[in-house]
């Protein structure tokens, strides 16, 4: 049923082969399977001259990758035997097939010389191609076998894994150069070196051709769509965000896909994925959850991708990404003074205030400073912790005239990065000034009697 | 001790001074880059893919190959360097 077939070079006699060629084997050649594409592997002495060519003229052939060592002119197989070069006689076959392996130079002139001749895309390095590496001789079932090479790998072949995956030589070859980014930000952190052999690959790996080619579509090739959305909520007590991810995939025909959706979200307080299987109607949902430290705005990158299906029908993967931001959200408090009197001695007027605070539940706040401050001209403020009850007392002192029996108190809790601030007051009443009152008094009667007196004597 | 920054400014400078900076000054810079290497990254590889000459060497052995294998030291220099 699949007949769209990928020649894969995978010569195997030296270090550099030894450590790439065995992912060809293994991880390449499955996933190009589950993306429908069938790969014809030339594995080590196979890597020659003679099965490239031959496999080129077969009629379902769209495409070689794979690696090889390359020069300006050419790009050797095993042992260094020249598979293609400048000046070949470049058979009508060529004229279908994507030439697109893992090779050094090759851009220079080879690669361009073949859609010269015909070939309707290409890609290749126009200077060297650099590349680090953990191991030597791996069994190739994933990348994550090496976590150096892995960078290369993931970004590499995601050029030939969306080609198949039925978009555009273009498009599949933007997709690549902005993988090649990626790998190269997440390679930065771990080592330097490979996060340069990356920048300097993608910047010389150039795409030659007809950018709207495509790989042709196969009969019981069923291309999907894949939809995402995202929600988040901000829990700020729980100092995490809950991110919830749902879609569906959608296949051409009407039919329903089946399958695994792999989706992984991505923000600065790191990166979760996981598999979920497709429901009976396509629909997929995950949630994940993100602890935070600082209650600030998180941009979420969402990626939601179909690994495909292979059975009677072959459902071609696809994937979708959206992004989210969850805003900072605080919990609304409340302060409520429950109790506020005032001592007057003399000028100054003493204020006992308590109270409590609570959260927009009804869950006393423990351990959060209450401002208190006695109100009327220049003020006065004293603070006070909360206590396990989240209940609160302070005692704060103030000057007012000797006539004034009322001032306004207030209470205030400022909020941090989880809570909101919220205040409160009372008026208190508290009596005048009675020594200031007997003097006026007393001045006033004295004031009196020698007017009297002086009265008296005019008289 | 030499992080990778000053490895890549080294090479520059090999580039663009070659009377002012040695080729010797270069290859201790790359010593103390490799022995400022945690072990998993002596122990890895650097390749490159080219035809008939291809060169793949563990970073560890880094100085002794640069002073060994023109062809390859030229290469790296030109990769560091930018050029």
């Amino acid at each position: 049923m699949v007949v769209v077939k990928l020649v894969v070079l995978a010569p195997y006699y030296e270090i550099a082969t030894y450590i790439w060629s065995p992912y060809l084997r293994g991880w390449v050649a499955k996933e190009l399977r589950a993306r429908c594409a069938e790969p014809v592997l030339l594995w080590a002495d196979d890597a020659n001259r003679r099965k490239l060519w031959e496999a080129v003229k077969d009629t379902e052939t769209y495409g070689v990758l794979g690696v090889g060592h390359g020069w300006e002119k050419g790009i050797v197989g095993q042992k260094d035997e020249v598979l293609l070069r400048v000046g070949d006689e470049i058979t009508p076959e060529w004229k279908k097939v994507v030439f697109a392996p893992v090779s050094c130079l090759v851009g220079k002139e080879l690669v361009p010389w073949l859609v010269e001749q015909g070939v309707p895309a290409g890609i290749g390095e126009v200077t060297e191609y650099w590349f680090t590496a953990e191991k030597i001789n791996p069994s190739g079932e994933s990348p994550e076998e090496d976590q150096l090479l892995k960078y290369f790998l993931y970004a590499e072949y995601t050029f030939w894994f969306r080609l198949a995956e039925g978009v555009t030589a273009g498009e599949a070859y933007d997709a690549m150069i902005a993988e090649y980014q990626r790998q190269a930000e997440l390679a930065k952190q771990v080592d330097p070196m490979t996060y340069r052999c990356l920048v300097v690959d993608w910047q010389n790996r150039k795409f030659f051709g007809d950018r709207n080619y495509k790989l042709p579509l196969a009969p019981g090739r069923i291309l999907t769509r894949t939809e995402v959305s995202a929600a988040g909520k901000r829990l700020p007590k729980d100092r995490r965000d809950v991110v919830t991810v749902a879609g569906r995939v959608v296949a051409e025909d009407g039919s329903v896909p089946r399958g695994w959706v792999t989706v992984r979200v991505v923000s600065k307080l790191g990166e979760r994925s996981d598999s979920v299987a497709l429901g009976e109607d396509g629909t997929f949902s995950v949630v994940f959850e993100f602890q935070w430290e600082r209650n600030e705005d998180v941009e979420y990158s969402v990626t939601a991708a179909y690994g495909g299906w292979v059975g009677e029908r072959c459902y071609v993967p696809s994937r979708a990404e959206t992004t989210l931001t969850v805003k900072s959200t605080l919990v609304p408090t409340l302060l409520r003074i429950e109790k506020a009197v005032a001592v007057r001695d003399g000028p100054l007027v003493h204020f006992g205030v308590s109270g409590v605070l609570r959260d927009a539940d009804g869950v006393p706040l423990a351990g959060k400073v209450v401002e208190v401050v006695a109100g009327d001209g220049e003020i006065r403020r004293t603070w006070a912790e909360t206590r396990e009850d989240g209940t609160f007392v302070a005692e704060v002192s103030k000057s007012y005239p000797p006539l004034q029996t009322k001032a306004a108190v207030y209470a205030r809790f400022k909020g941090d990065d989880t809570y909101q601030g919220s205040e409160d007051m009372r008026i208190v009443a508290f009596p005048p000034n009675w020594d200031f009152v007997k003097i006026l008094v007393a001045a006033a009667t004295a004031a009196a009697l020698l007017l009297a007196l002086l009265l008296a004597a005019l008289l | 001790m030499a992080s990778f920054e000053e490895l890549v400014e080294a090479a520059r400078r090999l580039v663009e001074q070659p009377l002012s900076f040695s080729l010797e000054s270069f290859l201790r810079v790359v010593e103390d880059y490799v022995n400022s290497l945690p072990e998993n990254l002596k122990e890895s590889y650097l390749g490159v893919m080219v035809g008939p000459y291809r060169k793949v060497v563990k970073r560890k052995d880094l100085p002794r190959v640069l002073r060994e294998d023109p062809e390859f030291r030229e290469r790296f220099i030109h990769f560091l360097a930018g050029e």
